[in-house]
């Protein structure tokens, strides 16, 4: 009798010389095993190493680039269900505490600064907040869903203003996140309900234009859920039961898809969160998956978020909205966890890491219609 | 070859991989792998089911996961639907766990392959249409219409009154829309009340997923507001309480053991009594049969059943009255007279709170307790007993500690609190006659005492329990029972009788001022002052203690004579008022015979002196009492005047040694004294006026001050000699003048002793106290005034004021001699 292991395949020979090998996979061991019983019993030895190789290539993860994410700390505050993350320009982490109905701000080594917010219906109160957004001037966007209304603080948290984000036909309004975007006079607040998007003159706070509707086409929504504005002010909105992330240009022109219907890279089981790198890299979380891909801004799958001490994908636990701020520092709510995750983003490593470079100018689609 | 053996199986392991993988999975029936469908049935993508493995992202999911709660929270995360708070707060119906043991679930409500509950066992997302339409149960197994889903499971809990459980359906009874505003839901028809009016399977924060805690009884309230012992506007209800924790009624163990559930943090509440599910005890769903005996009361009040021997059990002193529910006691019982749990039993009294107005109930005009009605005046309620303390004020009026009172107190509500106030019920508990037996007393001729009277204590312990500062007064000349125990007081009770407080205090039927017990014979303008006067008269049991002759002056105002007191003064109604006057009571606690030492043992018969006689403050050695308000005067101390430590044999004039009567009782008599002039208690010896002949008192051949006698002592008289702008107090130039014959001060007139001298200062530089050596005097001291030389000498005398005075002072400096810079005058 012996006994060999390699990797995730185990083999041994048992008395009577039939070979039995296990892996990992439970459906390979019958296979295993109705190969020898067929074509190896009682094997010469000289034929078992082979075998073992081919089932090592077999069983092997296939390739994938991995970006490199290096743990950095994690911020935990009590969190009921947090939903979101953004940074200031003046480096202070505000997260989204939803079920808390808090929003709570760190500093940069996720130490607890202060807190604002508490369950009702007033200005400055919350009914299960989703999703935050941060201008340059340091005033804070929360998508207050509950009150369905769009709330804006100063940097330490006081109310500034507020949006009563309007119903349509009738459904009350749901929504999620917001995106502003300052430079363009421009505020983009998700209706996940009413599955459209809707914008506003930021100055004035008067809504200007909506695009979208139900459906599964171009500029058709299913749920969608969470945004981000990349450096050219491009936004783009996880379209969480259609699988994929919409970007639109800064007219609310559309651009193109990214990503698609599975579990496979460059593919979504349910996109959550979004954010864009200094590179213009799109970053998608996926809560069930409970990973987080990459893709260039021609939309095409680049990587997934990998753990470099396991030099395996990096596992998050239900994360929901993410956020890349100027250091490229890269924050994770994982709302299962009940935390942020803070990582720096570091390099690439996997299968045809060399063969590839990412690209640094703007390759996205042109903007199609209206 | 071997290469060739080898090429051909591996071919051959390649192919029976993939197609032995289709023959030995089973495939679901219906399988459908198309994104509508796998996009819940996660186990259906297509590199799991069909390829059998996974991908560069997950791994390979071989069972099914579609009802798995990470799956439905995917989409019920806010992305889709937002149930963070309702669902996935950990505040839902159980889920990976079996049912209980003798729930019998329907086959509809699949188990998973453990047996436990999961999301799929109410859950499908080919669920049954209902009429209350798709957005509501959609994703439920079966119409939950009127909680009819509920029931399914949780049969035990249906079926209502009969069933021993809360009633269903339609009532009359109204939902709150504050409740349906929480989450409760109403089944259909009028007011009709289902599982979920009161449970909401997801997102309770309460026990049994309740719409809101049971434990505050707020739930129950909510529809029986009615019963609540708290009207809308804030008012008690004279209701059984309800979340209030009671420190003496123990919940018994074995109505726990029946259902009983009690507060969070151990309050009664509704279902104290009451047990909502699965009891057949007793009607309105009680845990405790009800009989004539009171038995649900008593099962808890254990402590209220010795009233069935008392007055108060009206079957003995009011059989025939009826409570508001038209009901004697017999028919109701007897905690019913006075009690029922959520109505009145009997028109409540007047009172300013809750458990006074129980007692006036009866004990009030046109009421059964009628001829029982305290009269006069009466310990005072609604009061706080507890120390209170004015740092200006040398009284303590009533001296205990919050933590040592054992009576009861209450709030307005008629709850037990230690921040409460004095009730009736402070004193008294109605359910039991004696403080020391449960032995009771129905007759009604026989009137209580101080043991019985259903006091919670005998007296004077029951007083004690407030006023344990005043019982210093045992055994000293104030205890009647010492000293006169013949004496009775105004219900011609004996100190035997009314005890030892109830020989000047009445708690009932007292005199006005300080529940006095005794007959008041005087009417001064000061009512605290008649209390003393009214035994310490000439005809009184305190005659041998009446205040005649010339005394220290009552009925002033210290503030007036520029004189700052902590003493209590008190005001034209007796009562202490910074504002007030002396009284005999600003120097004197009638309760305490030493104010510094206990003294237990009998000091019924003791002499008092300085030291003790019932003063305030202890006056020898040191005047503290004088001192209080004649803080100036009481530099002398310890100066060569202190006679306690200069002549200590000495006496004064009513034979009282320096200890006996105090440094200023050596001068000046308190009480009684025999000179209006100062009060002086010593003699007077010879001098041109009357302040010289006081000092001459000691400073003379056979006084105690015989080695200080100034040779030449006087200053010529008739000089017309005038003080004006010097006869102000305080002032630097200060300098007195004195009528020879009366001593008041005069303004024009001759020097006398205590014009140039203090006699209560040793040194006018240092305002203190002496130290007790005996010091030979200078020029700056020996208790002369304030620049004496430097000023007034000097207005008459110019430059060679100090040597006219040494000349007339000192007869060794009597002689002539040139002193530069002085002019030398001619001496006759």
């Amino acid at each position: 009798m012996f006994k060999v292991t390699q990797g995730r395949v185990i083999g041994f020979l048992n008395a009577a010389g039939y070979v039995f090998f296990f892996t990992l996979r439970k459906n390979l061991i019958s296979k295993i095993s109705l190969i020898c019983e067929i074509i190896l019993k009682r094997p010469p030895l000289f034929l078992i190493l082979p075998l073992l190789l081919l089932l090592l290539l077999l069983d092997t993860a296939h390739g994938i680039r991995l970006t490199n994410v290096k743990h950095l700390f994690d911020i935990k505050h009590n969190f009921s269900e947090p939903s979101d993350v953004s940074v200031s320009k003046e480096g202070i982490i505000y997260v989204v505490d939803g079920v808390n109905n808090k929003i709570k701000a760190f500093n940069q080594k996720g130490k607890f600064i202060f807190s604002f917010g508490k369950k009702g219906p007033l200005k400055g109160q919350f009914k299960f907040p989703m999703g935050i957004d941060i201008d340059d001037s340091g005033r804070v966007y929360i998508a207050d869903s509950g009150n369905r209304r769009v709330q804006v603080f100063n940097s330490t948290g006081s109310f500034i203003s507020q949006i009563r984000v309007p119903p349509k036909d009738d459904n009350p309004a749901d929504p999620t996140d917001v995106a502003v975007n300052e430079a363009g006079n421009r505020l983009y607040v998700v209706d996940n309900d009413n599955h459209y998007i809707l914008a506003y003159d930021l100055s004035t706070l008067e809504q200007i234009k909506t695009f979208g509707m139900p459906g599964i086409e171009k500029r058709e929504f299913r749920y969608p859920f969470l945004a981000a504005l990349d450096k050219e002010k491009y936004l783009y909105i996880t379209d969480v039961i259609n699988t994929r992330v919409q970007v639109f240009n800064p007219d609310g022109l559309f651009v193109m898809v990214i990503g698609g219907w599975g579990v496979e890279k460059g593919k979504f089981f349910r996109p959550k969160g979004v954010a864009v790198d200094k590179l213009n890299r799109l970053f998608v979380s996926d809560s069930y998956m409970g990973v987080i891909q990459v893709f260039l801004s021609s939309g095409d799958f680049y990587s997934v978020l990998g753990d470099p001490e396991k030099g395996a994908v990096k596992k998050f636990i239900k994360p929901m909205g993410i956020y890349i701020d100027d250091n490229n520092r890269l924050y994770v709510v994982e709302m299962f966890a009940e935390k942020v995750s803070v990582y720096s983003i570091e390099g690439d490593t996997g299968r045809n890491v060399k063969d590839e470079e990412v690209k640094q100018e703007d390759d996205r689609g042109q903007a199609v219609s209206e | 070859m071997k290469k060739i053996i080898l090429l051909n199986l591996s071919i051959l392991v390649i192919a029976f991989q993939s197609g032995i993988s289709h023959a030995q999975i089973e495939a679901p029936r219906n399988p459908d792998s198309a994104k509508e469908c796998a996009i819940c049935h996660y186990r259906w993508i297509d590199i799991f089911f069909i390829d059998g493995k996974g991908s560069d992202l997950v791994e390979y999911q071989a069972e099914k996961v579609v009802a798995r709660p990470e799956i439905c929270f995917s989409c019920h995360d806010g992305s889709v639907v937002d149930s963070r708070a309702r669902v996935y707060n950990d505040l839902r119906h159980q889920i990976n766990k079996p049912p209980p043991s003798h729930m019998r679930i329907p086959k509809i409500f699949p188990l998973d392959k453990n047996g436990n509950m999961q999301c799929s066992t109410c859950h499908t997302a080919h669920g049954v249409s209902s009429e209350y339409g798709m957005e509501k149960t959609i994703f439920i197994r079966s119409s939950n219409k009127d909680s009819a889903m509920c029931r399914m499971c949780h049969s035990d809990k249906d079926g209502g009154l009969p069933a021993g459980n809360h009633p269903t359906g339609s009532t009359e009874r109204k939902i709150p829309k504050k409740l349906v505003a929480r989450g409760a839901l109403i089944g259909e028809g009028k007011n009709n009340v289902i599982c979920e009016t009161c449970h909401t399977v997801h997102g309770s924060h309460n026990e049994s997923f309740l719409i809101e805690s049971s434990r505050n009884s707020q739930l129950c309230l909510e529809c029986h507001s009615d019963k609540n012992i708290f009207t809308p506007d804030g008012k008690r209800n004279h209701f059984h309480v309800i979340n209030a924790k009671s420190e003496k009624v123990k919940i018994p163990d074995d109505l726990i053991l029946k259902g009983a559930k009690l507060g969070n943090n151990a309050e009664i509440i509704c279902q104290t009594c009451h047990r909502i599910h699965n009891n057949k005890i007793e009607k309105h769903l009680l845990l405790i049969k009800k009989d004539e005996k009171s038995t649900l009361c008593v099962t808890c009040h254990i402590d209220k059943q010795y009233l069935a021997d008392t007055k108060h059990n009206l079957i003995h002193s009011a059989p025939e009255e009826k409570n508001l529910e038209g009901k004697t006691v017999a028919e109701t019982g007897i905690c019913s007279a006075c009690h029922l749990p959520h109505k009145e039993a009997r028109k409540p009294g007047e009172g300013p709170d809750f458990t006074t107005q129980l007692c006036f109930s009866c004990h009030s005009k046109g009421n059964i307790a009628e001829e029982t009605i305290p009269k006069d005046y009466t310990h005072p309620i609604d009061v706080t007993p507890y120390k209170q303390e004015d740092k200006d004020i040398l009284l303590t009026k009533i001296g205990m500690e919050k933590e040592k009172l054992a009576l009861p107190l209450y709030n307005k509500s008629g709850v037990q609190d230690r921040d409460g106030k004095i009730t009736c019920a402070t004193c008294h508990d109605p359910h039991r006659w004696r403080a020391d037996s449960t032995e009771g007393e129905i007759r009604k001729d026989v009137k209580g005492d101080k043991t019985t009277s259903f006091l919670r204590r005998s007296s004077p312990g029951l007083c004690e329990e407030c006023h344990d500062d005043k019982f210093y007064v045992v055994n000293s000349k104030h205890d009647l029972g010492k000293v006169a125990p013949e004496e009775k007081n105004i219900l011609e009770q004996g100190p035997s009788e009314s005890d030892i407080c109830g020989t000047c205090h009445l708690v009932h039927g007292a005199g006005k001022d300080y529940l006095w017990a005794r007959e008041i014979t005087t009417k001064s303008d000061n009512p605290a002052e008649n209390l003393c006067v009214s035994c310490h008269n000439e005809k009184g049991i305190g005659k041998e203690k009446v205040i005649k002759g010339y005394s220290h002056p009552v009925n002033i105002s210290p503030a007036e004579k520029g004189l700052k007191t902590t003493l209590p003064l008190f005001d034209k109604d007796g009562k202490v008022s910074e504002e007030g006057v002396m009284t005999c009571q600003t120097c004197h606690d009638p309760h305490r015979w030493d104010p510094v030492r206990t003294v237990s043992e009998d000091h019924s018969k003791v002499e008092g002196t300085s030291e003790n006689s019932f003063l305030r403050l202890e006056n020898s050695p040191q005047p503290g009492l004088c001192e209080n308000c004649h803080a100036v005067q009481a530099y002398l101390e310890k100066t060569d005047h202190d006679l306690i430590v200069t002549a200590p044999e000495e006496k004064n004039i009513s034979g009282q040694t320096p200890h006996e009567s105090g440094t200023c009782g050596v001068c000046h008599l308190v009480h009684n004294g025999k000179n209006r002039i100062k009060l002086w208690a010593q003699g007077f010896a010879k001098g041109k006026g009357v302040m010289d002949m006081m000092c001459n008192s000691c400073h003379s051949k056979k006084g105690s001050a015989k080695i200080k006698i100034p040779e030449i002592d006087t200053h010529p008289d008739g000089q017309l000699i005038t003080n004006v702008g010097r006869d102000i107090k305080d002032k630097p130039n200060y300098f007195p003048m004195y009528d020879n014959s009366t001593g008041e001060y005069s303004s024009v007139g001759n020097i006398s002793c205590p014009s140039c001298h203090d006699v209560h200062q040793w040194d006018p530089r240092f305002d203190k106290k002496g130290n007790g050596v005996n010091l030979e005097g200078t020029a700056n001291n020996s208790f002369l005034r304030t620049h004496t030389y430097g000023l007034l000498c000097i207005d008459c005398h110019g430059l060679d004021a100090l040597f006219r005075f040494k000349y007339y002072h000192d007869p060794l400096e009597r002689v002539e001699r040139m002193t530069s810079p002085f002019i030398p005058i001619k001496l006759e």
